[in-house]
């Protein structure tokens, strides 16, 4: 703590905002004996069982939001008011009555396209974050556990991908695949794998010295054995939480891929290559700024949590 | 995609080094895991020099790998390079076939077409594209000034206005603005590019009228006599003042939606950075004995704070590489992304790899001046342990 902070009274307030808990629970137990909590407002028992940092606002408004997006991924075709490929609509519709979000040059409903393309962005995003921390997490054990060679051969393949700014990387390997979604979520891979690598290799490396280690080993457990029940549930939890820091960036990642055309191909409703088509008819603002704000919602929304989930499980990172 | 998360205070974070180096040891001390490191105490005035070359020497193994890269790329592509490049009825002759497999070496074995690849990359043959028809090296070389002047514009702005927000952030930390900043620098590294590309171009281009068109400088306007390629500098050296405005202008869209990108970035890494140095002994020490705010800032913590903030510099030119690649098509800005934009929607390969290559060197040279930079600020980084 500075001295900036420090000096701050735990004034007894009426409104109990998730910032004056927060405080309140950092500066206990010296100011818990103190007479405040009778002059509170007692918030329900559930609400207080909810950790500090997902009571803040921020935190809060993200997860509405990223719920709320995962319901429209998942009944997106319920709500849509169009079929999301049907021309039938005037083309290059402004937003209005008759389409919400106007219509783009095929006559295609925006609205409707973008809440098709929830299901799109968000899976493949979950998809890609999934198999890199699998992949990674795999490479990384194996590096951390083995060491020598195979930790040499596994890190040197990591600095050579790091060695490409991501996006660059990932649109050369695109390219080289061939245009499909399918292709971008691989290329995507290429290029984020090598993250988790890294951090599992070093927790890996944390751990396997410890006793419980050695003494599995000393027991006679192979190798894998040894992998799969002493290290395996001690790197769990971090790589998970790195795995959610991650969706944000793969949802922008994947977009972007799109937005270059080498994702998503045209009849599918992608916010990336709806972005990328509004590039041509710039003057239709409609085009490029809806999917555009979905984008944005979204990753958002994921880079929000994140960085509550971090606040709670690694205070430290804050605190410094 | 690694989003390279707030460092933590007490390890070097193992997701952070995304320095093409070698990852973790740069910072703590490359010097760590070379043998030689513990025997040198006589020869210390020497460490300096060989810890330039031992980076030097890593830059060029990079190097080999991204030819590498890059090679078994190109030769991933599905499907008959014959077809592809002289049609399908030329592919049915086994003649032509021949022909065609012996003259471009594809009847070698990788390893040998492999070195006969890498033989034209050095004489500066990246192939030609089937796009402009034109041999790629001569595309990228008219492209790559242009981008520079975007890039080393918005490195320079986001640096500035990211490191003078993180310091604001730290020196508030838990306040107010402390809170707005985190706001806008996670909101910052979630906005998609290409997409404040097109809403910038289209409120202060089309709606207000602010920014002139896309391109470079306006139609009709020469362009300053060429001496380093970014036309700002070159109108300056030869003080056409006229040229210079009109450059700068065309320059500042594409240059604020790319610092908007890394700004975000920037001010988190510098905060925390910041927040680490303030709590060190030496400053609280600087404090005390009552020196100026300012003074202990410059002398103290801006300095203990520079190598965090070195690397953040260097990775965030990699983020903004990347988003060069997104934004430039929009602005018909004639640089490496418009060009990797064009080339990649119509699966030019050979155009997409060189700017592949072209960004790879680039980046390798920014992460290989910071590396060197280290050993200059750091005494410990060349020393080793």
């Amino acid at each position: 703590m500075t001295h900036d902070d420090a000096p701050r009274p735990a004034l007894p307030t009426s409104t109990t905002t998730a910032h004056d808990d927060a405080a309140a629970s950092a500066l206990s137990p010296a100011h818990d004996g103190a007479p405040t909590p009778a002059l509170r407002r007692r918030s329900p028992s559930w609400w207080r069982r909810i950790p500090p940092t997902w009571r803040a606002p921020l935190a809060i408004a993200a997860a509405i939001l990223a719920i709320a997006w995962t319901i429209v991924a998942i009944f997106g075709p319920l709500l849509a008011p169009h079929d999301p490929l049907a021309q039938d609509l005037p083309r290059f519709l402004p937003p209005g009555s008759q389409a919400l979000l106007g219509t783009d040059e095929l006559g295609r409903d925006v609205f409707s396209r973008i809440i098709a393309g929830a299901r799109v962005t968000i899976g493949l995003a979950l998809l890609l974050v999934l198999m890199s921390m699998l992949i990674g997490s795999f490479l990384g054990v194996i590096a951390g556990f083995f060491g020598r060679w195979v930790d040499e051969v596994i890190m040197r393949l990591t600095d050579l991908v790091m060695a490409f700014p991501t996006v660059i990387l990932a649109m050369v390997t695109a390219a080289a695949l061939g245009a499909s979604l399918f292709n971008a979520v691989l290329a995507a891979l290429v290029v984020s794998w090598p993250a988790y690598a890294r951090v599992v290799r070093s927790l890996v490396l944390q751990v396997r010295t410890s006793d419980f280690v050695a003494s599995g080993r000393l027991l006679g457990f192979s190798p894998w054995r040894s992998m799969r029940q002493d290290i395996l549930p001690n790197i769990a939890g971090p790589t998970l939480v790195m795995a959610s820091l991650d969706i944000g960036t793969a949802a922008l990642l994947l977009s972007g891929l799109s937005f270059l055309g080498l994702g998503a191909k045209p009849p599918t409703p992608e916010w990336g290559s709806m972005v990328g088509s509004a590039v041509l008819n710039f003057d239709k603002w409609w085009l490029g700024l809806f999917p555009g704000v979905a984008i944005l919602t979204v990753v958002m929304a994921f880079n929000f949590l994140g960085d509550a989930l971090r606040d709670q499980l690694d205070p430290g990172s804050e605190r410094v | 995609m690694s989003r390279p998360s707030e460092p933590s205070s007490s390890q070097a974070d193992p997701n952070l080094p995304a320095i093409p180096s070698d990852g973790g040891g740069a910072v703590v001390g490359g010097a760590a895991d070379s043998p030689e490191g513990s025997a040198a105490p006589l020869r210390r005035h020497h460490t300096l020099a060989r810890y330039v070359v031992r980076r030097l020497l890593l830059a060029v193994l990079l190097l080999f790998g991204l030819t590498l890269v890059t090679f078994s790329l190109t030769n991933l592509v599905p499907g008959d390079p014959v077809a592809a490049a002289l049609g399908q009825r030329a592919a049915d002759d086994p003649a032509i076939t021949a022909r065609f497999r012996a003259e471009y070496g594809l009847d070698k074995s990788l390893p040998q077409q492999y070195f006969a690849y890498v033989g034209r990359l050095v004489h500066g043959n990246l192939g030609v594209s089937w796009q402009t028809h034109r041999p790629v090296a001569r595309d990228l070389a008219q492209a790559v000034p242009a981008t520079m002047e975007i890039a080393f514009a918005a490195i320079l702005c986001s640096t500035l206005i990211g490191l003078a927000l993180g310091a604001w952030a730290a020196h508030r930390r838990g306040k107010l603005a402390d809170q707005a900043l985190r706001v806008f620098s996670l909101i910052g590294i979630s906005v998609p590019t290409f997409w404040t590309a097109i809403v910038c171009f289209y409120l202060f281009y089309y709606r207000l009228k602010w920014a002139p068109g896309s391109g470079r400088l306006s139609p009709g306007a020469l362009a300053p006599p060429k001496r380093t390629g970014l036309h700002t500098l070159d109108a300056l050296l030869a003080g056409d003042f006229a040229t210079f405005t009109d450059a700068a202008a065309h320059l500042a869209l594409p240059v604020m939606v790319l610092t908007l990108y890394t700004v975000g970035l920037l001010t988190r890494f510098s905060r925390s950075a910041f927040l680490e140095v303030l709590e060190q002994d030496h400053v609280r020490t600087a404090r005390a004995k009552g020196l100026p705010a300012r003074t202990v800032f410059t002398h103290y913590t801006l300095r203990a704070a520079a190598i965090p903030i070195l690397t953040v510099i260097g990775l965030a030119f990699g983020s903004l590489l990347s988003g060069t690649v997104l934004v430039e098509s929009i602005f018909g800005w004639p640089g490496l992304g418009s060009y990797a934009y064009h080339a990649a929607s119509k699966l030019d390969l050979l155009a997409v790899m060189g700017v592949g290559l072209v960004v790879g060197v680039v980046y390798l040279t920014i992460n290989l001046i910071v590396d060197l930079l280290y050993g200059f600020i750091d005494p410990r980084v060349r020393v080793g342990s």
